[in-house]
């Protein structure tokens, strides 16, 4: 059941590079979320007509006890527009304004019995928290390759380190792991395992993620994408995040946010048709 | 304690419990707000554009926000009547409220034979002619943005409904009056306006428009005085009900337009950042006829002062 929920924030933790972690009340929220789902979220505000007007799409980042014992909901944000920056700039005590949980989660089926990469570039961490809890949970095998701008860029990596899985992390600047893209971090990584025993899980960038696509699509090896798209509603009714996949038009709200790579066709495939 | 303000109000035959209706592309098919509120709080509903055949509408990259508003080009993206017929009308029987469904074709013939395909289910209260999607080349807007068209689709609708025909307008025209006049001649049973403005916007960096459409239809708060402006010419041009819609999203909003002569009002954009923004609006409704002693609801729709009678606000 889709809810409008009313909560307050227990607590904000601020990084550099404009990211934070925002912990909210949670009402039952924890009970019905799956990994891989997100809400619409907006600070609270007493004049009639919000601004900005539409709430913002985040990944729901973690469930559980906050300081004090309280029930909790974590999201991981990244200040850049209007939006995210007044979401980042709450304080404890402050009211937000949720729907939730909204779309479709990772396929947690295609996970068993291999071997299981996260592979995620800046905020895309925010999605695969709770996939990677959850299938460290039934004993699956999975491995996280992330990357950021610089170290201190790689924010929530302690919530993976508690998860004793092994990480490899990639920076712009060489300042913590492998210089460079993530992606030539992964195809380093890569080197060794099984390819029929891999599976893959990624969120971040769209060039990176296609350039993920468009390895595992070549490799066979399965691959699942988690987009983002501008939303209006999140609910799918304004019909505004449409993506496209082989078939037809999707709504990354609804139908996603996690779409099967060799499905998915990307706004360069498009562009490469139209003009050839 | 049950209210005792009468909220119903009649357009075009009908009896709609309170004058709150839902704007067309804002409500999907109706089902996917039930999830959030019982829809028989509503007077009403407009569903998605409905055409003959699905519509896949257009590439992504298809809304923008703006100041106090938004721009769409969704290209009219619908499952089309059939399926609208087979999968969603019976799960709207449910419900005690005016499902009013939005139609559109790319021809005069298209509307009349979606008419009729719709004509035999009693669940579908009346018609909405869409003839102002800005978004789309064929249809839409080539109804809307002719009188000579409008009249058309009008009378052609009307002679073959065993319904109330209510036709949507565009308002980017010069006179708005043109054409609700030319749909009354063509016995059109009730107006509805506005539709979006046409808009654009653009990404700066990238220098390009940040619709694939390049433009779209605006929305939202900042459309409001405009759709009032509008609603009231309208108004007083006709004889028939007007409905009004544009950037509502307070009960304070819907009464500017009651206030105006609309008979009733649609909620649009807000219900995507507030999917509860119609019941609200009703609610807030109820307690202001409650807190001033008015009766009925119908006391105040066209109670408009006019500026010659002192009807002139000084702050």
């Amino acid at each position: 059941m889709l809810r409008v929920i009313d909560t307050q924030v227990i607590e904000i933790e601020t990084f550099s590079h404009g990211n934070c972690i925002l912990a909210v009340e949670d009402t039952e929220l924890s009970e019905v979320a799956l990994p891989g789902q997100f809400v619409m979220a907006a600070a609270a505000t007493a004049e009639t007509v919000p601004h900005p007007l539409l709430k913002r799409a985040l990944a729901i980042y973690k469930m559980g006890q906050s300081e004090g014992n309280r029930h909790a909901v974590y999201f991981l944000i990244k200040a850049i527009g209007e939006g995210t920056r007044q979401l980042a700039s709450l304080r404890p005590g402050d009211s937000v304004e949720l729907i939730g949980p909204l779309g479709n989660g990772f396929d947690l089926d295609k996970a068993k019995s291999k071997i299981n990469f996260l592979v995620v570039g800046g905020t895309g961490i925010a999605s695969v928290l709770l996939l990677a809890e959850h299938l460290r949970r039934y004993g699956e095998e999975v491995h996280l390759v992330y990357g950021g701008q610089t170290a201190d860029d790689l924010v929530g990596l302690d919530d993976f380190e508690r998860l004793e899985i092994p990480i490899v992390v990639a920076t712009d600047d060489g300042s913590r792991g492998f210089r460079g893209l993530v992606t030539d971090a992964f195809w380093d990584y890569l080197n060794g395992f099984p390819v029929d025993k891999c599976n893959i899980y990624t969120c971040g960038p769209n060039p990176m993620m296609q350039a993920i696509a468009e390895f595992a699509n070549s490799s066979g090896i399965p691959c699942q994408i988690s987009v983002e798209s501008k939303m209006g509603c999140g609910f799918g009714v304004c019909l505004g995040c449409s993506v496209m996949t082989k078939d037809s038009n999707r709504l990354a709200c609804k139908d996603g946010p996690v779409f099967e790579a060799s499905e998915f066709v990307w706004e360069t495939d498009l562009a490469a048709s139209s003009s050839g | 304690m049950t209210s005792m303000v009468d909220l119903s109000v009649e357009i075009s035959g009908l009896r709609l419990k309170n004058p709150v209706l839902t704007a067309s592309g804002t409500f999907g098919y109706g089902i996917e707000f039930a999830e959030f509120f019982d829809l028989s709080k509503l007077g009403g509903f407009c569903t998605k554009g409905l055409s003959l055949a699905p519509m896949a509408g257009n590439p992504p990259g298809r809304i923008a926000e703006t100041p106090s508003g938004m721009l769409n080009a969704i290209g009219l993206e619908n499952i089309g009547t059939e399926e609208f017929i087979k999968e969603k009308l019976p799960r709207l029987e449910q419900y005690d409220c005016h499902v009013v469904a939005n139609i559109l074709g790319k021809t005069v013939d298209e509307f009349i034979q979606i008419t009729e395909r719709l004509n035999p289910y009693p669940k579908v209260s009346a018609y909405e002619l869409n003839i102002s999607c800005p978004n789309i080349k064929e249809g839409g807007v080539q109804f809307g943005h002719d009188p000579e068209m409008a009249y058309r689709v009008t009378e052609a609708v009307r002679s073959v409904s065993d319904k109330p025909v209510w036709v949507k307008l565009s308002p980017n025209v010069t006179d708005i009056t043109v054409f609700a006049k030319a749909c009354e001649e063509a016995k059109a049973d009730a107006l509805s306006l506005v539709n979006t403005f046409v808009g654009m916007a653009i990404d700066v960096e990238k220098k390009r428009p940040m619709l694939a459409n390049m433009t779209g239809g605006l929305s939202g708060p900042a459309i409001r005085p405009l759709a009032v402006r509008m609603v009231y010419q309208a108004v007083q041009a006709v004889d028939i009900p007007v409905v009004g819609v544009g950037g509502i999203s307070t009960a304070r909003d819907a009464l500017e337009f009651l206030i105006a002569g609309a008979q009733a009002v649609q909620i649009g954009t807000a219900n995507f950042f507030d999917p509860l923004c119609a019941v609200k609006v009703i609610d807030g409704l109820r307690s202001h006829c409650e807190s001033r002693g008015i009766k009925a609801i119908e006391e105040l729709i066209g109670s408009l002062v006019p500026v010659e009678e002192g009807g002139f606000v000084y702050y």
